[in-house]
């Protein structure tokens, strides 16, 4: 398949959206080949601790092994291939099949096997790797954020990340304690159509205004003397800042990308519209932990990083202001699914891990006033697709008004522009040419 | 009441500072800690009802026609100090929209204030049976 011919320099075919040919190929080129994110350190803070998730539509298993090393194995028997590891976290001695008791360390050697009588003229033994629960080729973290690769060879993590380091380090920094931890639970939702559409639309400062229309109204005609306790605080002002004037996303966001199809969408809010940080009495505690941890002028320097989301191509979308992050998980070329997590910022007023929450109900649950809205252009665009007057899917705002970032990426002329759409297809043609 | 679409009604039930809760995790015991699929203070909830009524919502494009059977309806308790009822009950939801019908179904547990016309409500949880599931949006007011 010639799939040069379907990315132009401003649109691209809208087979890469529908056609399962396709998916079935970014699955093996692009999936099976990128650091794909397993999780946070914190979800898995003590030797048996695990967590299931998945790469390329195979179950896999992060866990961290008795010698406090992280682990990714797949989540598969040794013996006749059942998923052992079903729960999809918690702790355990070892993993033990349902099927016939195999039993493996959490780095999925294998321990025992029940009636070992029958066995001696096989090669089944425990420790051998062919019948232990295989290890994937390659695991490595960035300040706690794990990734897996399928591939053994390849760019490492760090060079993959590359410049878009400087988004985590912006969600870590932040923590008085120098660390984070997910916390809160997982909000959760499927939508009907191709997995990139949300990573265009996260960092997308053009849709809001139209697509989020209706809680941006209902919002705006919100009498704020109505009782609130935190949640329609946090709530209604999000939705206001959605319908911010043109000028605003024109002058002040902002977009960059970067190599691999990573990218981030600049300054969306300020701290007196709703961070809230430097302003709210109630984070007073907050800045005074983190001046006490770090000093004034690195405190101001942290606090001074106002990014909104980071896109780090094709797994992960989070943001620092409220210590997100959402999970995506392709299910079919058309079905996508969406795991919204929530960070912890240790050494902070709980106060802000209560706004963290308030902010995910908003944005990632899946009764959500403005999410909903999104979920259904996703579904329009699938349906919309399957008309056969016009192939070609625009991504040309911006084309030719990018400047070269310091770091080496590109910067954006504004935050209306669909770099980042460019920059992943960039990358996305990249990988299926290997 | 909802299934007719008449939503103002609805939240004038509520009392001024009512809540509505929708959990994801089946035992969670408050919605500060973690996240829900629903927490509306009384502010949120009342946007959330103004979208409901605006012209608009692409999500609501077409609307979604709802039928609910309600069942089970016990009274638990008669707080003696606050006055307050403690209710639940059970119920099975039918929604249409588009070309998707989905079923809903789960226990919704009230408090209630007695007043004098009657009650107002202090706080809905409704509890879904796949709250812990992968749902597709959500527009329909459980």
């Amino acid at each position: 398949m010639d799939f040069d011919q379907l990315v132009q320099p401003e649109r691209v075919h809208r087979r890469v959206y529908n056609d399962p040919e396709i998916f079935e190929h970014e699955l093996q080129k692009i999936f099976s080949v990128a650091w794909i994110y397993m999780g946070h350190v914190s979800q898995i803070p003590d030797p048996g601790d695990f967590y299931c998730t998945e790469i390329a539509l195979q179950p896999v298993v992060m866990a961290r092994h008795s010698d406090g090393a992280v682990k990714v194995i797949y989540n598969r028997c040794g013996h006749r291939g059942a998923q052992v590891v079903s729960p999809e976290s918690g702790s355990a001695e070892t993993f033990r099949c349902c099927y016939h008791g195999w039993e493996y360390a959490m780095d999925g050697t294998l321990l025992a096997v029940p009636q070992p009588r029958g066995y001696e003229e096989s090669n089944v033994r425990p420790g051998d790797s062919a019948y232990g629960m295989s290890p994937v080729p390659r695991v490595a973290e960035y300040r706690g954020f794990v990734f897996a690769s399928l591939s053994p060879t390849g760019p490492t993590l760090q060079e993959y990340l590359g410049p878009i380091t400087s988004s985590i380090d912006d969600m870590v920094d932040r923590a008085p304690d120098g660390e984070i931890e997910v916390a809160g639970g997982i909000a959760r939702h499927l939508y009907h159509g191709n997995w990139k559409l949300v990573f265009e639309n996260l960092c997308d400062g053009l849709h809001p205004n139209c697509v989020h229309q209706s809680s941006i109204e209902a919002a705006q005609q919100q009498n704020d003397a109505v009782f609130s306790d935190g949640a329609g605080e946090i709530g209604v002002r999000q939705m206001r800042q959605n319908g911010a004037p043109w000028e605003f996303w024109e002058n002040q966001v902002g977009s960059w990308a970067y190599p691999f199809g990573h990218s981030y969408l600049g300054d969306y809010h300020d701290d007196a519209k709703l961070v809230a940080a430097r302003n709210d009495p109630s984070f007073a505690d907050y800045f005074k932990a983190m001046e006490a941890a770090k000093g004034k002028e690195r405190t101001q320097e942290i606090l001074g990083v106002t990014r909104w989301n980071t896109n780090i191509y094709p797994t992960i979308s989070f943001m620092s202001q409220f210590r997100q992050l959402r999970v995506i998980r392709p299910v079919s070329v058309d079905k996508t699914e969406v795991l919204g997590f929530c960070f912890r910022l240790k050494g902070a007023p709980e106060k802000m891990f209560h706004d963290t929450i308030r902010f995910a109900n908003i944005t990632n649950a899946v009764a959500s006033p403005v999410l909903t809205d999104d979920l259904e252009t996703y579904s329009r665009i699938r349906r919309g697709l399957t008309t056969e007057g016009n192939d070609w899917i625009a991504m040309a705002r911006g084309l030719g008004r990018d400047a070269v970032d310091a770091d080496g990426g590109l910067c954006a002329e504004n935050g209306l522009s669909e770099l980042h759409i460019r920059n992943m297809f960039e990358a996305w043609s990249g990988y299926m040419a290997a | 009441m909802l299934d007719e679409r008449r939503f103002d009604e609805w939240l004038s039930l509520f009392s001024d500072n009512g809540w509505y809760w929708v959990p994801i995790e089946a035992d969670q015991d408050n919605p500060f800690d973690t996240v829900s699929i629903i927490y509306d203070d009384r502010k949120l909830l009342e946007t959330r009802v103004r979208r409901l009524n605006n012209t608009n919502i692409h999500a609501e494009s077409p609307p979604p026609r709802t039928s609910r059977i309600v069942g089970n309806v016990v009274l638990h308790n008669v707080d003696q100090t606050s006055g307050n009822y403690d209710v639940s009950s059970r119920f099975q939801l039918v929604e249409f929209r588009g070309e998707k019908q989905r079923l809903f179904a789960g226990s919704t547990h009230y408090i209630l204030r007695r007043i004098e016309t009657g009650f107002v409500i202090e706080g809905k949880r409704v509890n879904l049976v796949n709250s812990e599931g992968m749902l597709e949006g959500i527009t329909t007011i459980l």
